[in-house]
């Protein structure tokens, strides 16, 4: 189906378990669930997608009108819930992708039996009684940084990477798979993700969910996640002893163990 | 593990020290979550911080903005899958502001119930840093450029293939919402009196013109971008655009809106000067074919004429009939080649030649061979092609002439219609020999009808001429039976129907011997007496049977006094109008009776009264019908002719 392979969806597990969605954030590609996912095989139908524009997804499919909204990516979701029939999923969102399921359960909420949001911030910059972790310069200071290719956002990141000296075998993985971003779309994505605001959209969720954090977290602070699950009508908060963005990579079995502590037992 | 004396080790230890500490790069000791456990004097000098400072330090807390969101997002992830970082640039954040460095790490693994250490080599990468950075803002630059010369390039082109002003607003418009991405936009356009009139787009609010008199550039306005757009020599309109407020919208180019802006003045002046000869153009040609028919009860006309659709400026088609002498009509269509004024005025020119040259005793041929002089003297009349002919009105004999023309048909009375193929020859100016121009004859019937038209009533792109002259044949012989504007509106709109792109169309069809009687009586009838009789003396004198005659001539004027009581209420100014028309075929025929008024019919007083009208009238003709619109009421009656009644 176009769908399926617009978003390179992949499913493992049970097909007759229920089904848990997984979606990867700002960044990288699936393989971020790689330490998260097979710990569900056994008990879910386990379904994992890459964003259109990241990994192996159809970058012809890349509209960038559509993807200047996160409502964009969370069309998409919807039409993967569909494509693959299923009934109400568990979301499994990280970073930006935990907005993205938000808007999408707001929008067709008999979609969706549970979220699982992991470091979800709904609005970067500062406002006024708000403390998203970065003032608008900062983010300015980042857009620049993206749009003069200076960083190493894109262009000559995969190369470098790729060209490990003594290490070719790490070459044809990196070129197939992780964190490969064309540098145009890995930009725009950057600003569709950190110029957002959808603090609005939270009220709008009528299923539960579950808020994971990192005790430790830059780009989304403890108290964005304290404001999520606030602001969510059915929401569990759990914080997990570690540090950085990426629990699903840095503390996969913490993650897990607040998930199963979550969800019903299967 | 073998014993080392202790010397050895402790100057072992201080080498260790040294090659840490002098190294001249940055070293440092991360655990796998980025909290940093160790940093060489190098890097800590770098970043300003002193080596107390360094619990409680992350590796994120070392860099810019962008390389600490650059970490988290892609960085430790792929050190934690990949296991090692090769020369990825970063800035470190320094006491006086950022620099760039060149960041490698290796991931330990985990042995002996020690933790999974990051080492991290970061070198200083000034110099090549500042080489990129040029690269790859030329680069960007380069991009950026071709982008904009992408997006101009469109919007002029489409500019300049608008014709009018409100084309080139549509154009603009559409650049606005399309390349160059805006949420809305709105075009104003200076008016002659000075104000803006909003020509397109939705968005009501009216900038403040005397700002944008003295601003050449695009300029923030609030939220929205407000572009001016000058002319030549004045403000000619502008465009106020709203930038999408979507979080991964691209900027909007206010120097690219600048130069769209500059574009579009121009296109507005060349707009509006054309916009004005297209005006003058119209304006004469409609004066020239203003010109009423003469009045003659001998023969009838209906003419029709339909601007070109998508096309701004006039043609060069015309129709003209006049009297050559008292008793021969000069009948004329032509299309003189081009568009605009130049074609308008060679149209008038050639018109007033035709009328000028035309003289008892001259023909059509020879009125061909001297226009063929004259447009020599007048090189826009040119390749014009001319359908002539002169109609004998008392004996119905027509002669005529083609130079280049379409065919004219004839629908005659009795029987099919038919294309005049005789009598053809070049277009004005292009003949070869003196005196080529050639001419035929036809005799007409009473009743007969000549249909003359210009090509555009026949040309269409995507079907060739000889199919669309069938067409013609079928769409003529439908509409013969009606009335001679009926039949000329009907027919022209069989022909154009559906047509998007089309030329101009002139449509020109006379009737001799005339089988219709027309009278338009006002409501108080006091006219009624005089009509009646010049109905009988009309239906007697075309070979209708006296008692026939008396039947039509009594119903028709029952239907007429109903017309003015029940639909005009007897007002002085509203109008009735009766037309009576002999359908003759082989051997048989019918008189047919139409009489309109403009209101509808008022509820008869009683029934009694209104169904006395009615069966009078069914009584005398064979069949009535009444149809009531909006526009007013009509009333036919048909009556049978035997077979002696022509």
């Amino acid at each position: 189906m176009e769908v399926l392979r617009r978003n390179n969806v992949t499913v493992s597990g049970h097909l007759d378990a229920p089904p848990m969605v997984f979606a990867h954030g700002f960044g990288c590609d699936q393989g971020m669930w790689r330490y998260v996912a097979p710990a569900f095989e056994q008990t879910h139908r386990v379904v994992l997608f890459d964003q259109v524009g990241a990994g192996g997804s159809d970058l012809s499919a890349y509209d960038p009108a559509k993807y200047s909204r996160l409502e964009g990516y969370a069309s998409d979701v919807v039409e993967i819930v569909q494509a693959l029939d299923l009934r109400p999923v568990t979301f499994v969102g990280h970073s930006v992708s935990a907005m993205i399921g938000v808007l999408a359960a707001a929008e067709r909420p008999e979609l969706f039996e549970r979220l699982v949001l992991v470091g979800p911030s709904p609005r970067y910059v500062d406002d006024v009684d708000y403390r998203g972790g970065f003032t608008a310069d900062e983010i300015e200071e980042l857009l620049e940084t993206m749009d003069g290719n200076y960083l190493g956002w894109s262009a000559h990141i995969a190369p470098v990477i790729m060209g490990v000296p003594g290490r070719p075998e790490l070459a044809s993985e990196l070129t197939s798979s992780f964190c490969r971003t064309d540098p145009t779309i890995a930009r725009r994505f950057a600003r569709t993700t950190f110029l957002s605001d959808n603090r609005a959209d939270l009220s709008r969720v009528q299923t539960p969910s579950l808020v994971v954090q990192c005790r430790d977290d830059v780009i989304a602070p403890l108290e964005v996640g304290q404001y999520v699950s606030e602001r969510l009508r059915d929401c569990h908060l759990a914080v997990l002893d570690a540090t950085g963005h990426c629990p699903n990579l840095s503390a996969p079995d913490q993650l897990v163990a607040a998930m199963r502590q979550y969800l019903p037992a299967a | 593990m073998t014993s080392v004396p202790a010397d050895d080790a402790r100057a072992q230890d201080a080498r260790a020290g040294d090659a840490w500490d002098g190294a001249p790069c940055g070293l440092l000791v991360l655990a796998m979550d980025g909290a940093v456990l160790r940093a060489n004097s190098t890097l800590l000098s770098w970043v300003g911080r002193s080596p107390e400072q360094v619990p409680g330090l992350r590796m994120s807390d070392l860099l810019s903005v962008g390389g600490r969101i650059y970490w988290e997002t892609h960085l430790a992830p792929l050190l934690h899958v990949e296991q090692r970082l090769d020369e990825i640039a970063l800035e470190l954040r320094t006491s006086d502001g950022r620099m760039p460095v060149l960041v490698s790490a290796t991931v330990t693994q985990a042995v002996d119930g020690r933790p999974a250490t990051v080492h991290v080599a970061v070198s200083s990468s000034h110099e090549r840093s500042r080489y990129e950075r040029e690269l790859l803002s030329a680069r960007s630059a380069a991009e950026a450029s071709e982008r904009r010369v992408q997006v101009l390039q469109q919007t002029t082109a489409a500019l300049s293939r608008a014709l009018g002003v409100s084309a080139v607003a549509d154009a603009l418009l559409a650049a606005a919402l399309g390349p160059l991405g805006a949420a809305s936009a709105t075009v104003w356009v200076a008016e002659r009196e000075g104000g803006l009139h909003r020509l397109s787009g939705d968005e009501a609010f009216l900038p403040d013109s005397r700002l944008l008199l003295h601003e050449r550039t695009a300029v923030r306005d609030g939220e929205r971008v407000v572009v001016p757009l000058h002319g030549q020599s004045a403000l000619q309109g502008l465009l106020a655009v709203t930038p999408r407020p979507d979080a991964g919208a691209e900027p909007v180019d206010l120097e690219v809106l600048t130069a769209i802006g500059q574009h579009c003045g121009l296109a507005l002046d060349r707009a509006k000067l054309y916009e004005h000869s297209a005006g003058v153009a119209r304006e004469l040609q409609h004066s020239l074919l203003a010109v009423a028919a003469p009045a003659d009860a001998r023969f009838s006309i209906a003419t029709t004429y339909r601007p070109g659709v998508e096309m701004l400026e006039v043609g060069g088609d015309w129709h003209d009939t006049f009297l050559v002498d008292g008793s021969v009509l000069g009948v004329v269509v032509g299309d003189v080649v081009g568009r605009g004024l130049r074609a308008a005025s060679a149209m008038g020119q050639l018109r007033s030649a035709v009328r000028a040259i035309a003289a008892p005793g001259v023909g059509p041929a020879r009125l061909l061979s001297r226009l063929d002089h004259f447009v020599e003297q007048v090189e826009a009349a040119g390749m014009a092609t001319v359908a002539y002919g002169e109609l004998d009105l008392a004996s119905g004999r027509f002669q005529y002439s083609c130079a280049g023309h379409p065919p004219p048909l004839l629908l005659p009375a009795r029987g099919q219609p038919r294309f005049l193929w005789d009598g053809r020859s070049v277009p004005l100016g292009a003949y070869v020999h003196p005196g080529a121009r050639s001419e035929a004859e036809l005799q007409l019937d009473p009743g007969d009808r000549l249909l003359l038209y210009t090509d555009g009533l026949v040309e269409r792109r995507d079907e060739g001429i000889d199919d669309r002259l069938v067409q013609l044949l079928q769409a003529a012989s439908a509409v013969r039976m009606l009335p001679l504007e009926g039949a000329v509106a009907s027919l022209t709109a069989a022909m154009l129907e559906g047509e998007q792109v089309r030329d101009d169309v002139c449509v020109l069809l006379l009737s001799w011997g005339s089988l219709e009687f027309e009278h338009q009586l006002s409501a108080d009838l006091t006219a009624l007496a005089g009509t009646r009789g010049a109905l009988s003396a009309w239906l007697l004198g075309r070979g209708v049977r006296e008692q026939v005659a008396n039947d039509v001539v009594l119903a028709a004027s029952e239907a007429v006094a109903n017309a003015a009581e029940h639909g005009a209420g007897w007002d002085r100014d509203a109008a009735v109008r009766l037309q009576v028309r002999l359908v003759l075929d082989r051997g048989a025929g019918e008189v047919v009776v139409v009489v309109r008024d403009s209101g509808r019919w008022r509820p008869p007083v009683s029934s009694l009264e209104r169904g006395r009208g009615l069966s009078i009238m069914r009584g005398l003709v064979d069949d009535v019908s009444v149809d009531s619109e909006a526009g007013g009421t009509t009333v036919v009656l048909r009556r049978q002719l035997q077979q002696d009644a022509s």
